[in-house]
């Protein structure tokens, strides 16, 4: 057996997955599989199940899954994701940029990530950082996403407006350095300077360690961060896949070709 | 009519209510002021019986457990850390200017009968003076009485900031074993500014009765934050009358309340005149079967034109037994003016929390972080950084606190129940 053909192993794989909201079925059998190194776009229709999905993976106790699976490696080992808290799913890597990330008053954006990413440091056995280390550490993500100090000492995400939430998320993503991040709208409600830089943060980011999820509805995110797959997630499960220039077409023609 | 003779009050006082009214009887005017308007009434609420839940001023206190303590009243020592340039004086020593200011303070009426007390038994308070355009980089320590065992302290002071000059104070109040009464009355002259710390820390087995006054002239900002966590029963009443135009005031506070405790604030500010500003933020923290009380009252006065008030109650239930009553009490009789309020009473948001846990933060880390956040909020309005270490440390010792008895019922409960396993 040669290694070049060797298929890299999976890094999630989610097999014939229903779930619901508020009882209603909104994935009904959606399959996906993706490997370290990777960038997938999922693009759709309105009400197809994009944000499910990701909110699924990270654990939000408001949806069901019915049935299917969701498993992600995990020291070489695929394990049930659905089985872990949604702390425990960060701490193995899992992390989802919110599409509303919302306003937590009182709590310092600085003390929210210094506590996070001491959580992640336990739990992957590495000491956590003094104060000052970290904020040494935090500059330099900062610098990533083009952030100004004066973030920090505010409450996370409060008063921030629709774009410094997005790149607040991005640096999140950087602090924690996931193995798989989940871009939910990442784009919507950015200006063009503001996409450009959380697009080039998000690539700065990019290794062949770990994978990207965008769940977009416009095919410009795509111009700043090359998707090595695009799926079409329709009706609850995944309709189409192909390259980036199932985007193009996507843009061309509308999603009715394929509904 | 024939026959009738003078109305006199019901005879159901109790020994406590007998020994106030006596200690009140005694009490002379203070030193240098003329007899006080407000003095005789007060004094008649007093020589009749002892409040009662149905009076609507103490409808949700446990007001009359207080009558079995049977405690005198005394009056106690007020300790000061003064910053360089401020001056003491005792009131009987004021002149002049200094007396009118003096003067029109002492000429508003206490909320209530037992905050009057701080000021009858108090003969002789002390003055403090910030004179003109000074700014002390030190904050001015207050250090009320802690009271002793089987007496009612009484304390009071006097805090005049003159023109331009702005002070920090931080007053610690937290009466031991016993029953306080404890009253600050400020007056900021035009352009000063005063930023007003005040840590309650009292007793689990004590009662206080704290009130502060303030009278905010022309230009002048007035901030107080106040963090009240102890006691058995608490009350603070926060006045102030906002005078000349530009006068702003800011009251913030966070209450932090456990096991049966009662933690009860009231608020009223008075815009006088207008283009004045009020901002109120009231958090309350109430575990167990803990009761918080917010009760706002804002008075716009005619002719109060461009003045601003808002006012927002925010409370967090901890527990199903946990209580709150909020209530605002707006009054506006003025045109153009704005007026908000807002109270929300409710437990820890999902979606914060899950938030939090998406970013590897366990459950019971982010309701730890959420809470303490929820509860420094409240410190929103202080710039002086040592009053916002002192306002840090003070509450995260208080939440922890909280969050640790939680904990230990958590485990005490969950240890009875394994305990009834074979």
């Amino acid at each position: 057996m040669s290694a070049t053909s060797m298929e890299k192993p999976a890094l999630l794989e989610v097999v014939d997955l229903h779930v619901n909201v508020q009882g209603k079925p909104v994935l009904k059998g959606l399959n996906l599989t993706i490997r370290p190194g990777e960038v997938h776009a999922i693009m759709g229709p309105n009400g197809s199940g994009k944000s499910t999905l990701s909110k699924v993976i990270a654990g939000h106790p408001d949806y069901e899954v019915v049935s299917g699976q969701v498993r992600y490696e995990v020291n070489f080992q695929m394990r049930d994701l659905l089985e872990l808290e949604p702390d425990e799913r960060a701490k193995e890597g899992v992390f989802l940029a919110f599409q509303y990330p919302v306003e937590v008053p009182g709590v310092s954006n600085r003390n929210f990530l210094r506590t996070s990413y001491n959580a992640i440091c336990k739990h992957q056995g590495t000491e956590a950082l003094s104060d000052a280390a970290f904020d040494q550490y935090l500059k330099s993500k900062m610098a990533l996403v083009e952030m100004d100090e004066k973030f920090l000492d505010r409450g996370v995400n409060v008063g921030f407006s629709g774009g410094e939430k997005k790149r607040n998320e991005i640096l999140q993503m950087a602090v924690l350095s996931p193995r798989l991040a989940l871009l939910d709208e990442t784009d919507s409600g950015l200006d063009i300077d503001a996409l450009r830089i959380v697009s080039n943060g998000v690539n700065r980011l990019k290794s062949r360690h770990n994978a990207i999820v965008m769940v977009t509805h416009y095919q410009r995110l795509l111009d700043h961060i090359t998707p090595d797959f695009v799926h079409v997630l329709a009706g609850g499960k995944i309709v189409e896949t192909g390259d980036k220039s199932l985007a193009l077409k996507l843009e061309e023609k509308g999603y009715d070709w394929l509904l | 009519m024939t026959g009738s003779s003078e109305y006199q009050p019901p005879q159901n006082r109790s020994p406590q209510g007998q020994r106030l009214q006596d200690a009140w009887n005694h009490a002379t005017t203070p030193v240098g002021l003329p007899e006080l308007a407000w003095r005789p009434a007060l004094a008649a609420q007093l020589s009749k019986s002892w409040p009662s839940a149905r009076e609507e001023e103490w409808k949700y206190s446990p007001i009359s457990q207080i009558q079995a303590y049977q405690w005198s009243p005394v009056a106690d020592e007020v300790r000061f850390e003064l910053p360089e340039g401020v001056e003491a004086c005792r009131m009987s020593a004021v002149s002049g200017s200094v007396l009118d200011r003096v003067k029109s303070l002492m000429n508003i009426p206490p909320a209530h009968r037992f905050n009057a007390m701080a000021w009858i038994m108090d003969q002789d308070v002390w003055v403090i003076r910030v004179p003109r355009g000074l700014s002390p980089s030190a904050p001015l320590r207050v250090f009320a009485p802690r009271g002793s065992e089987g007496s009612w302290s009484c304390a009071a002071w006097i805090l005049l900031v003159e023109a331009e000059a702005h002070l920090s104070v931080v007053e610690y109040y937290g009466p031991q074993a016993s029953a306080t009464s404890w009253g600050a009355r400020f007056f900021l002259e035009s352009g000063s500014a005063v930023e007003h710390l005040r840590v309650q820390s009292a007793a689990s087995d004590s009662w206080g009765f704290a009130e502060s006054i303030a009278l905010v002239g022309e230009n002048a900002r007035y901030v107080q934050t106040q963090i009240s966590s102890g006691g058995k029963m608490c009350r603070e009443d926060a006045v102030v009358r906002l005078q000349g135009r530009g006068a702003e005031a800011h009251l913030d506070a966070v209450f932090m309340a456990r096991q049966e405790q009662v933690l009860d604030h009231r608020t009223n500010i008075d815009h006088e005149v207008g283009d004045t500003q009020s901002h109120q933020l009231y958090k309350g923290l109430l575990a167990d079967s803990a009761r918080g009380i917010f009760n706002g009252r804002i008075l716009i006065r005619r002719g109060a034109v461009g003045a601003n008030a808002a006012q927002l109650s925010q409370n967090l239930l901890l527990s199903p037994q946990a209580e709150i009553n909020t209530k605002p009490e707006l009054q506006i009789d003025a045109d153009d003016v704005k007026a908000a309020h807002g109270a929300a009473v409710g437990q820890l948001d999902a979606e914060h929390l899950f938030y939090l846990q998406s970013r590897g933060i366990s459950e019971e880390k982010a309701k730890e972080v959420l809470l303490l956040g929820f509860a420094l909020e409240a410190l929103r309005g202080l710039r002086d950084p040592e009053l916002l270490k002192i306002g840090n440390s003070q509450i995260e010792a208080e939440a922890n606190l909280m969050l640790r008895t939680r904990k230990s019922e958590a485990l005490a409960s969950e240890s009875s129940r394994s305990g009834k396993l074979p």
